[in-house]
């Protein structure tokens, strides 16, 4: 069976999250390169490792063909976001409530899930809950950010997925490809693609193909993942035009989770669910 | 009878002078002048160190029987503001770490009180303190420097608005000052960095020299520098170095497609003097922090035009490639603000006895400090001018071509004096003028006093004091027979894209400066800016300074800040990564074995491997076995390559849209 690990949590739900576990040789060596997290972080700070395991019997298996077609779907999805969520938008804002405002309110639109009908009722959250102010002294930062427990919870996976992806996309990344229980090959990839690749002396062009497919799996993901924090900025600056009150940070949280949720249902869609 | 003066500067919305229509005289500035008195502390100053000028032949500035070269018997500080938070300090000096630990090797080599860091709310420079309160606190009083007291060479690290030009020029009468000032973090550390391989032996140029000289027309300042500033000293240089390569370039080549060539281009010499207006802009205007003392080039079609400045008339820090090899070099920019600009206009206080506000802020120039913090290795110093740079000082009471303070300047760093004494004959000049004028005016009565004298006085006082030194005071032109090989120039830009995890670390804590003054222009982008940092002035909002409150029951702005600031360094390297691409393929026996140690790996070969330059340059390592190609492992590598490329360019496509979005939201 071939299994796609990694060791960070991956957003986009293509890698297994493992534990780092025993480091190979030099990645201490290696920390000049790594750009560690503040002291608070709860993130490991050492570089993420992307690891693809499988044994000479998966082979068959086709499941690079089948990451292809999984990546492809969200790759196809991150770019109709916008457009999804324009549309939506636009709806709300021509349907609006009797007060006159933009209504969010979910009652009024359809029950069963939907990224849309959770996206209603987190903005319906922002725009009737009890809000705080969050004035910094001085005037610096004005914002109001709702109490309500949906909103708390999308703005703290929000910033964990931020934490994550600082890790994911901005670090030099380990690759490495295990057939049958023996690293083959083993690449440090700088963020911006300088690859540095050892091999083992006897690994046949069959095995090298391999890890090469690992690799561009990586780099896709990482590509993936710093599409998705556009998506999710692009998305909070639509929403936040929408908004009487507020700014598109604010939005931040509401976008997050409408992202994160036609990702879920992208991933929904294909059969069956991976990663492993 | 009046004579017209002019000074170096033009102003971009009407393309005539910085000072519109208000007519500099010689009558006008005898007017100034007289009004003009230097402070007792000040004229003390200026008289001791023209005594000592007229004893010293060979040296100035520091005691009697000190050689002025050696470190270890001058000394060597590095002055910080005192209201700096300390940990904004540390991750300066965490990124100046090569450079500091450098100067404490060579200055403490005989005396460890000879290297000092003035550094922290007891020591540190206090805003508003004069030189002589300042010296107070090290025992020292006026006179030539005692590294006992306080050393020679001092590297001011920090704004205008915090260590102003006045302290600047007050200490540098009897002392060798320099001073940089960055807005990234990474800057620091590419200039402490570049500085070191050039005083290690590690970096050096072929001695060449080019003098580019702009003469606009119907241009008075310009054709008078042209002719009787460059064209002199340039001939001086011809004649005396004929080891050295001295390129001039004529009034008619001196276009900015040219000075491309000249700076950063296939032509950057070793050494490079201009001669120009330098760019001077409105309050509000929102270039007036990225392109104030910019070089006016030959393309402006000069005063009677009188159209506005576009930017297709002027190099600017922006117009400097992200590719450019300025490393090592020195430059010498003659133009108004050159170096940097002050908050209020100077002269006008003293011609008028109003405040007239030129800048939001004191500011230094973007251009000579993007020479100093360039990716891919920096220029080790600047001499360049603060306000407004005068052609009296070249052409004066009937003398043309007087450039002995320029040449003397240029032959002591030709001669391998470091950088701040070898700008020790500019303090000399303004210390002789401003006994002279003082003289002057309390020896005659403004009946008697001849006008034009008077103005060249004070208009030479003024020009000379204003000259500074950007950079570390003790640097060295580093030059050699020959080009430093391109392999060696292309390992110094890999060191500098790849700050070290303590200095990538540092950047949540560093704050430029005491106050965020980005904002004070609407739309515009702060000094140190070119176009490599765009995208990284996306990310810099008020909020975002670590000092700045945070809404502490929400983590989500401080994770979101620490994100982005950490995206855009990130961004900001990969600009400059994206220049080259490189893919190598080991191979090993067992890969246990194997340790990845400073970009390689040990204890595995190194079978093929791949480096693509943006400019198409590629440097290819081919795989044998037996002597024949490794046809199975070439064509992986291949792959692999082809893969590097695709993914890059991907990666540039996304950085792109994550920009434009992240303005957006930034807002």
């Amino acid at each position: 069976m071939t299994q796609f690990e990694a060791t960070l949590p991956d957003p986009l739900g293509l890698w297994l999250s493992v534990k780092a576990g025993e480091l190979p040789p030099g990645y201490e060596e290696s920390s000049d390169l790594s750009f560690s997290l503040a002291p608070d972080s709860a993130t490991p700070s050492g570089p993420p490792v992307f690891r693809m395991r499988l044994s000479k019997e998966s082979l068959a298996d086709e499941p690079l063909t089948r990451q292809e077609s999984e990546m492809a779907q969200l790759d196809a999805a991150l770019q109709h976001l916008p457009n999804r969520l324009e549309a939506l938008l636009q709806g709300m804002e021509t349907n609006p409530s009797a007060a006159g405002n933009v209504s969010f309110d979910t009652a009024a639109a359809e029950t069963e899930w939907s990224p849309e009908n959770e996206l209603r009722a987190l903005l319906n959250d922002l725009t009737q809950s009890e809000s705080v102010s969050f004035e910094a002294q001085g005037g610096a930062l004005a914002a109001q950010e709702p109490l309500s427990r949906a909103w708390r919870q999308a703005r703290d996976e929000f910033q964990s997925f931020l934490e994550t992806i600082n890790q994911t996309v901005l670090h030099f990344a380990w690759v490495e490809t295990v057939l049958d229980g023996k690293l083959i090959a083993r690449s440090a990839v700088d963020w911006s693609g300088d690859t540095i690749t050892a091999w083992v002396e006897t690994a046949d062009s069959v095995q090298k193909r391999l890890h090469h497919q690992t690799l561009e799996r990586a780099a896709r993901t990482r590509h993936l993942n710093l599409r998705l924090f556009t998506a999710i900025t692009g998305g909070a600056i639509k929403i936040a035009a929408l908004l009487t009150t507020g700014t598109p940070v604010l939005a931040l949280p509401a976008a997050y989770r409408y992202v994160m949720a036609v990702i879920r249902q992208t991933r929904e869609w294909q059969s069956p669910v991976h990663p492993s | 009878m009046s004579h017209l003066l002019f000074p170096n500067g033009i102003d971009a919305e009407t393309g005539g002078p910085i000072d519109g229509d208000l007519v500099i005289t010689t009558e006008l500035i005898a007017k100034v002048a007289r009004g003009h008195k230097l402070t007792p502390e000040d004229l003390r100053d200026a008289k001791l160190r023209k005594a000592i000028d007229e004893q010293k032949s060979d040296h100035f500035g520091v005691a009697e029987g000190i050689d002025d070269t050696n470190l270890a018997e001058t000394g060597w500080a590095v002055i910080f503001p005192a209201s700096l938070p300390q940990k904004s300090v540390d991750a300066i000096k965490e990124a100046l770490k090569p450079l500091l630990d450098l100067r404490r090797e060579q200055a403490a080599a005989r005396n460890e009180t000879f290297y000092k860091e003035v550094i922290g709310p007891e020591l540190g420079y206090r805003n508003g303190e004069t030189k002589n309160d300042f010296l107070k606190r090290f025992g020292r009083g006026p006179g030539p420097a005692d590294p006992n007291k306080f050393p020679y060479y001092a590297l001011l690290v920090g704004s205008p608005e915090t260590i102003p030009y006045t302290f600047q020029y007050q200490l540098d009468v009897q002392y060798a000052v320099g001073r940089i000032y960055f807005e990234n973090l990474e800057d620091y550390y590419r200039y402490a960095q570049s500085v070191v391989a050039a005083e290690t032996g590690k970096l050096r140029r072929a001695k060449r020299a080019a003098f580019f000289g702009v003469a606009n027309p119907d241009d008075r300042a310009t054709q008078m520098s042209a002719k009787s500033l460059v064209q002199p000293l340039s001939s001086e240089m011809q004649a005396q170095y004929t080891d050295w390569n001295v390129e001039v370039i004529a009034p008619e080549q001196a276009t900015k497609a040219n000075l491309t060539n000249y700076l950063g281009g296939k032509q950057t010499p070793a050494l490079l003097f201009t001669a120009s207006h330098g760019m001077n802009f409105k309050p509000g205007d929102p270039r007036l922090l990225r392109h104030t003392g910019a070089i006016l080039t030959q393309d402006w079609p000069g005063p009677k035009a009188r159209v506005p400045i576009k930017e297709d008339f002027y190099f600017s820090a922006d117009d400097l490639a992200s590719d450019a090899e300025v490393a090592g070099m020195f430059a010498f920019l003659f133009a108004c603000y050159g170096g940097g600009i002050p908050r209020m206009d100077n002269f006008y206080r003293q011609a008028f006895g109003e405040q007239k506000q030129i800048a939001p802020h004191a500011f230094l120039a973007p251009l000579p400090l993007r020479l100093l913090a360039h990716p891919k290795g920096g220029a080790l110093g600047v001499f360049a001018h603060i306000e407004r740079a005068w052609g009296a000082s070249i052409e004066w009471d009937g003398l043309k071509g007087d450039v002995e303070t320029f040449d003397s300047t240029l032959d002591a760093l030709l001669n391998g004096k470091p950088a701040g004494a070898a700008i020790e004959y500019f303090n000399q000049r303004y210390a002789e003028i401003s006994t002279s004028l003082t003289e002057e005016l309390d020896n005659t009565s403004p009946e008697t006093q001849d006008e034009i004298r008077l103005a060249g006085l004070w208009t030479s006082n003024n020009d000379a004091r204003n000259y500074a030194f950007l950079g570390d005071p003790a640097v060295r032109l580093p030059v050699s027979e020959t080009e430093m090989p391109k392999t060696e120039r292309l390992h110094l830009g890999e060191i500098l894209s790849k700050p070290p995890a303590s200095v990538r670390a540092a950047v949540v804590n560093f704050q430029p400066d005491v106050e965020d003054r980005t904002a004070a222009v609407p739309g515009a982008k702060g000094p140190g800016s070119g176009e490599m940092y765009a995208i990284s002035d996306l990310f810099k909002k008020p909020e975002n300074t670590p000092d700045s409150p945070q809404p502490t029951s929400s983590n989500l702005n401080k994770s979101l800040n620490r994100f982005l600031e950490k995206l855009s360094t990130y961004l900001s390297q990969a600009l400059d990564d994206t220049s080259s691409l490189e893919v190598s393929t080991y191979v090993a026996d067992d890969l246990a074995d194997v340790k990845y140690e400073h970009g390689k790996y040990s204890g595995a070969r190194l079978r093929a491997m791949t480096r693509i330059e943006l400019d198409g340059d590629t440097l290819v390592c081919v795989p044998e076995r037996d002597g024949e190609v490794d046809t199975a492992l070439w064509n992986i590598h291949l792959e692999m390559v082809k893969s590097a490329q695709h993914n890059r360019a991907e990666l540039l496509k996304t950085i792109v849209s994550a920009a434009g979005n992240l303005a957006g939201l930034l807002k």
